[in-house]
């Protein structure tokens, strides 16, 4: 054979070379390994009898035939070694004489065979004998026996495990000594244990078995299969590495013991004959202790004993030319063979896909399915399968899925956050769609462990984390519908690029009225997702946090407030949604009326007006932007001879004052003050109607400018800012008369660049400036009100448009109006005093005092005496009793706005005190549905909205209110209470509501 | 070593199809697939509009006009959207309600539809109840106007909105009032183990000025 060819196999296919193959232990190995698809190369001697095992094995696979002669060669030229196979065993017990160069030539080949072998990492293994092994070990227990001769097989097999044993220490080489068990089997013609072949030979040849001596020696024995089983078994197992292990059946059996069990067995011996023992080496006590057996490392003897001695009996008997009837001896069972000793060709991978693929193999031969079929198996593991299901569908999987539904809702939140930030639409809808889908998923799980709530005593609990999941759910559907209904707002504010400018910088004239129209068209998926956030809302809400696991508690109540905040938060966005698209012009021009006014001269809408602008809106970009000088517009309406009415109310308290621009917002209601404007700016040329009005107070412009820390002013040499910004104002206007024409240059600059750098930036700049706004807007340093009705409804219900409605009847109303052409409103604080005496649920008694403590020093501009026609607003049915501390005692009473007014002159000079007092009552019968106690089946309410007049300062309010010492008040949020007294002290810094409730 | 590997094929494998029945869950399957898909297809939808005729499209798709009876659709959610004809085009807005159908329930639109966002009328619609109660369902309810409260049977119940609320199994005379808004009146069915949900829409009540003297 062609030993280059072992440098073309396959890496699959494992090389195993038996060295000492050529005799029947080896042949039969080497006929399992080439079975099993390995490639086997026999290293031996070429001799008559080893000949014959390489003929036969020729004809099993693929087999490599190697002289010792060519050993070192062999093992140079060799491209890989899987396993070797050293059967130093069969070598020394074939051949019972040694001499020194056989020797020396066995360690070499032993040396050269485990280096090589090491070399590839191979796996190892040294056979040797066990009979030869007990041997050795009684002569060296014995002392009349001694040691043995050098150069013996007992010698050279200790030396063989001696050196494997120093080989293993060096090299950590995988290797393992196995000491082989006498063999027996069917093609055994001589068993090499001398008394044993003895045994055998008489039991089939003569009348009886002799043995000499008592028959006490040991044996250990094994059947061929057994024994090429354990080799390859111990040989692949990595347990067995550096093992010295003894391969051969559990027992032990004494030569006495054998021959019985020949007897049994119907051989030619008849009986037992004992002969003296001719040798002088008796062993006079056993004291061999064997290595483990094999069966501590999977092997197991498949062959009995009875089995071995037939077959080997047959053997003899074929032997000896002699016919015996095997079948007579009963109860023996039939060994099976071993199929399946080593599957060294297949991968982990291959073994894997050999198993699933095992069914389908077996249907090719469906009798032998059908007659392995064992229906009690079948139902059981139908059983088994259909249980193991049911538990992880209703209750593992929930588990996970919970788990795995949770940590995914929370990575999308995160995603959630960012896009809302960025205001990535895409994102966004992607974000909801996966959270809502995840928390659907959650639900689900949900639902399918409810049975082990239901068992546990826990369905409180279940219903209160369902509903929060549940609320949940609905958030996710609601925002996903609010991005969808909210994207088109979302990307106007993005993509809006301002038509406005300073300067020579680039304007765009781009028009957004498909945005205006998307919002317009999205309308119904805000009323979804508000609607939806609502039921959410709800439903969080109603969660009792006490059926909760209280690790849990604090966090739902944190969401319960983040839900509410929420809600509070869209619930607007249905009513701006409906008006936005008009108040941006998405189908024609609208004008809007912009008015500053100075608070430090407070008039009814919030102060002096030095500034009008006019800004007008199409398709969602600014077209138009005017600003001027009140004065100038004054001006110019008096060179044309236009005169408008002046009210009555004004002509009572200003007499021939006329009713120029300037002067638009003496009624406190801006509504009107819109509709009265609209004639001005008609008359002068500005616009046919104006759609909204817009009033902003200096006190909002300096916030602004403590924003921006700034801002350049034309004709000013220094920068504005909020710090300099009154000096400025106060230069302007020193020695005037309220009726004097006081131009204001500088705040009409100053409005025109304030109001192009807010309209100049992008929308989503906005957020800058978002806080001040929203403060602003609840003060009343801005106020809105729109022609629109959607708008103005939502302005009205914010409380931003600063009409006097109907609800603030319930207390009086103080309106200013500083006349004296001073900044005194800076110099004054303000004391209000309201006691309502509820007499009885018919009849209620009302004290309001206004005390002014004027802090100027001089009457040098901005400061001197605050000059002040002040209206106090009643309800219409109001009866008053008294009024003190107007001037000269002088005031009038008439009705306006819906209400009864009491004006006249309060003023209060420099480092003065001034007190108003006015009391009245209200009847039932007088009041009808206005009277603010109303009274229920069980309860007396009532609500009290305080009025703050735009423009004024953080007034202190003193409150208090007196009932009847038998009513139980149930309901005085915000208010202290001392018997049947309530009071609050407070700042009006914005309007304030209390509500109030008796028991009746 | 192999009991250690045993075990952690089979984590895996539970883990597996833990996952799977998260991402895929059965119900969402079966009710696509052919002759099992029978059983979540009974469901009925009935659309109403008083005073006029509209046409109904569900999810795009036209349906004809009003009334209608539509049956058999697959359980799930569905955008109907109606738009009143009329001789002079664009006078009335469509409008779009979000309604889910359960199979084994009847879902109901009855709306008035006035122009622009005027609206009176309810959307009723059937949701599964796990965990209900015996002989009792849930009802949810909200409307587009604020502080509302709600009557059955000519008795208070509660103020608007409701969600999840108990209530007895049987037929109930609902009526949802509010201060400056017509009364919405309708028949409910409370079924068990279900969550009736009910959308109501309230028309504004006419304003009438009264102009009263000023002396200003």
């Amino acid at each position: 054979m062609d030993n280059t060819n072992l440098t073309k196999i396959k890496g699959q296919t494992p090389i195993s070379i038996i060295v000492h193959g050529g005799n029947y232990t080896s042949f039969l190995l080497a006929k399992t390994l080439l079975e099993q698809g390995s490639h086997v190369v026999i290293i031996d001697k070429y001799t008559n009898s080893s000949k014959q095992y390489f003929t036969d094995l020729k004809k099993t696979g693929k087999v490599s035939f190697i002289d010792f002669k060519g050993l070192k060669s062999f093992y140079e030229k060799i491209a890989r070694i899987d396993y070797l196979y050293y059967m130093l065993g069969q070598k020394v017990e074939d051949n019972g004489h040694f001499d020194s160069k056989d020797f020396l030539a066995e360690t070499d080949y032993l040396n050269s065979s485990l280096t090589a072998a090491n070399k590839y990492k191979a796996k190892i293994s040294l056979v040797t004998s066990m009979r030869l092994n007990r041997e050795l070990a009684n002569r060296v227990n014995n002392e009349v026996t001694g040691k043995t001769k050098p150069y013996s097989p007992l010698e050279l097999q200790r030396y063989g495990e001696n050196f494997a044993a120093e080989f293993v220490d060096k090299t950590k080489a995988n290797l393992r000594i196995i000491r082989l068990g006498t063999l027996l089997g069917k093609r055994i013609n001589n068993i090499t244990d001398s008394i044993l072949d003895k045994l055998f030979t008489d039991s089939t040849q003569k009348h009886q078995i002799e043995i000499e001596g008592e028959g006490l020696e040991l044996h250990n024995l094994i059947h061929e299969s057994d024994a090429i089983y354990g080799i390859l078994k111990l040989t692949f197992t990595d347990d067995t590495k550096g093992e010295v292990i003894s391969l051969c059946n559990r027992n032990d059996y004494s030569t006495l013991s054998l021959a019985y069990k020949l007897l049994e067995l119907d051989v030619e011996a008849r009986a037992i004959k004992f002969v003296e023992k001719q040798s002088t080496d008796t062993v006079l006590q056993d004291l061999y202790v064997p290595a483990p057996n094999a069966e501590q490392f999977g092997w197991k003897q498949n062959v009995s004993l009875e089995e071995s001695i037939i077959e080997q009996i047959q053997a003899y008997y074929e032997k000896s030319d002699k016919k015996w009837d095997a079948d007579k001896v009963n109860n023996i069972k039939k060994y099976k063979a071993q199929d399946n000793i080593a599957t060294t060709s297949k991968t982990k991978l291959g073994r894997f896909v050999y198993n699933i693929t095992a069914p389908f193999r077996k249907l090719g031969n469906p009798k032998d399915v059908i007659s392995t079929l064992n229906y009690t198996t079948i139902l059981r593991n139908i059983t088994i399968t259909s249980l193991s299901l049911l538990v992880i569908y209703f209750l593992i999987a929930p588990i996970i899925g919970i788990t795995l539904g949770s940590a995914l809702i929370y990575k999308d939140s995160k995603t959630l956050r960012d896009s809302l930030e960025e205001l990535n639409f895409d994102k966004l809808q992607q974000s909801t769609s996966n959270i809502s889908s995840n928390i659907s998923r959650v639900e689900n799980n949900l639902n399918r462990i409810y049975w082990v709530f239901k068992l546990t005593n826990g369905v409180n609990e279940y219903r209160n984390i369902n509903q929060i999941v549940e609320g949940t759910g609905y958030a996710m559907d609601s925002a996903q519908d609010l991005v969808v209904g909210l994207r088109p707002l979302g990307e106007y504010i993005k993509d809006f690029e301002p038509a406005v400018g300073f300067g020579e910088e680039k304007q765009n004239s781009r028009e957004y009225t498909e945005y205006l129209k998307a919002i317009d068209d999205n309308q119904y998926s805000v009323k979804e997702g508000i609607y939806k956030m609502s039921l959410a809302q709800n439903l969080i809400d109603s969660v009792d946090t006490k059926d909760i696991p209280k690790f849990l508690q604090e966090y739902v109540l944190q969401y319960k407030d983040l839900i509410n905040d929420v809600n509070t938060t869209v619930k607007p966005l249905e009513k701006v949604t409906q008006f936005l698209p008009d108040l941006l012009g998405v189908n024609e021009r609208k004008r809007y009326l912009i008015l500053t006014q100075n608070e430090g001269e407070i008039r009814s809408t919030g102060g002096w007006i030095s500034t009008y602008a006019i800004v007008a809106i199409e398709g969602g970009q600014i077209r138009e932007m005017f600003v001027d000088d009140i004065y100038n517009g004054d001006g110019a309406l008096k060179l044309q001879g236009v005169t408008h009415k002046t009210p009555n109310s004004m002509i009572r308290a200003l007499a021939d004052v006329p009713y120029t621009f300037s002067l638009v917002n003496w009624d406190p209601n801006l509504d009107n003050v819109m509709l009265s404007a609209e004639q001005f700016i008609y008359d002068l040329g500005k616009g046919n109607e104006i759609d909204g009005l817009i009033t902003m107070d200096t006190l909002f412009l300096e916030k602004l400018l403590d924003k921006w820390e700034g801002i350049e002013v034309p004709g000013e040499t220094e920068l504005i800012t909020s710090s300099n910004l009154y000096t400025k104002i106060f230069e302007m206007q020193t020695e005037f008369m309220p009726t004097s024409t006081r131009k204001s240059i500088f705040l009409t600059d100053l409005t025109n660049e304030i109001l192009t750098k807010v309209l100049s930036s992008k929308l989503v700049d906005y957020r800058d400036i978002g806080d001040i706004l929203e403060e602003s807007l609840t003060e009343k340093h801005i106020q809105v009100t729109f022609k629109n009705s959607t708008a103005k409804s939502y302005t009205d219900s914010m409380g931003w448009d600063g009409n006097i409605d109907s609800k603030y009847q319930n207390t009086p109303v103080n309106i200013d109006w500083n006349w004296g052409a001073n900044k005194a409103n800076l110099y004054i604080k303000k004391n209000h005093t309201l006691d309502i005496d509820i007499k009885d649920e018919n009849t209620i008694d009302y004290k309001y005092q206004i005390a002014i403590q004027n802090d100027s020093t001089s009457n040098e501009f901005p400061q001197g005496e605050y000059v002040n026609y002040v209206r106090v607003l009643l309800p219409s049915s109001a009866n008053i009793m008294s009024i003190k501390g107007l001037k000269d005692n002088k005031y009038d009473v008439y009705n306006e706005y819906g209400y009864k007014v009491v004006g006249g002159w309060f003023n209060t000079p420099i480092k003065e005190t001034s007190t108003l007092e006015i009391s009245y009552r209200i009847l039932r019968d007088e009041s009808g549905l206005s009277f603010p106690l109303v009274k229920t089946d069980t309860h007396f309410d009532m609500d009290i909205n305080i009025y703050k007049q735009p423009g004024s300062k953080k007034d202190a309010y003193n409150l208090s209110l007196k009932f009847p010492e038998t009513w139980e008040i149930e309901e005085s949020e915000g208010m202290t209470r001392i018997e049947n007294n309530v009071n609050r002290r407070l700042e009006l810094s914005s309007d304030q509501y209390f509500n109030l409730s008796w028991k009746r | 070593m192999k009991k250690w590997k045993s075990a952690l094929i089979m984590l895996s494998i539970i883990i597996l199809i833990s996952t799977f029945l998260f991402f895929v869950p059965l119900d969402g399957i079966i009710k696509y697939l052919p002759i099992l898909n029978s059983f979540y297809k009974n469901t009925t939808l009935e659309i109403t509009t008083p005073n006029g005729k509209s046409t109904v499209k569900i999810d795009g798709k036209e349906y004809g006009e009003t009334p209608t009876n539509i049956q058999n659709l697959i359980a799930g959610e569905y955008e109907i959207e109606l738009s009143r004809t009329s001789a002079v085009e664009g006078y009335y807005k469509p409008h779009i309600f979000n309604v889910v159908l359960t199979k084994n329930s009847t879902s109901r639109i009855n709306m008035e539809i006035g122009p622009d966002d005027s609206l009176h009328g309810v959307v009723l619609y059937y949701t599964q109840d796990l965990i209900g109660t015996k002989g009792k369902g849930k009802i949810t309810l909200t409307t587009n106007s604020e502080n509302a409260k709600i009557y059955t049977d000519d008795d208070f119940l509660k103020s608007a909105p409701v969600s999840n609320l108990d209530m007895n199994v049987g037929e109930y005379k609902m009526t949802v009032t509010a201060e400056n808004y017509q009364d919405l009146k309708f028949q409910i069915v409370v079924r068990e183990g279900y969550i009736l949900n009910i959308k109501g829409y309230l028309l504004p009540n006419p304003v009438n000025f009264e102009i009263v003297p000023s002396d200003g």
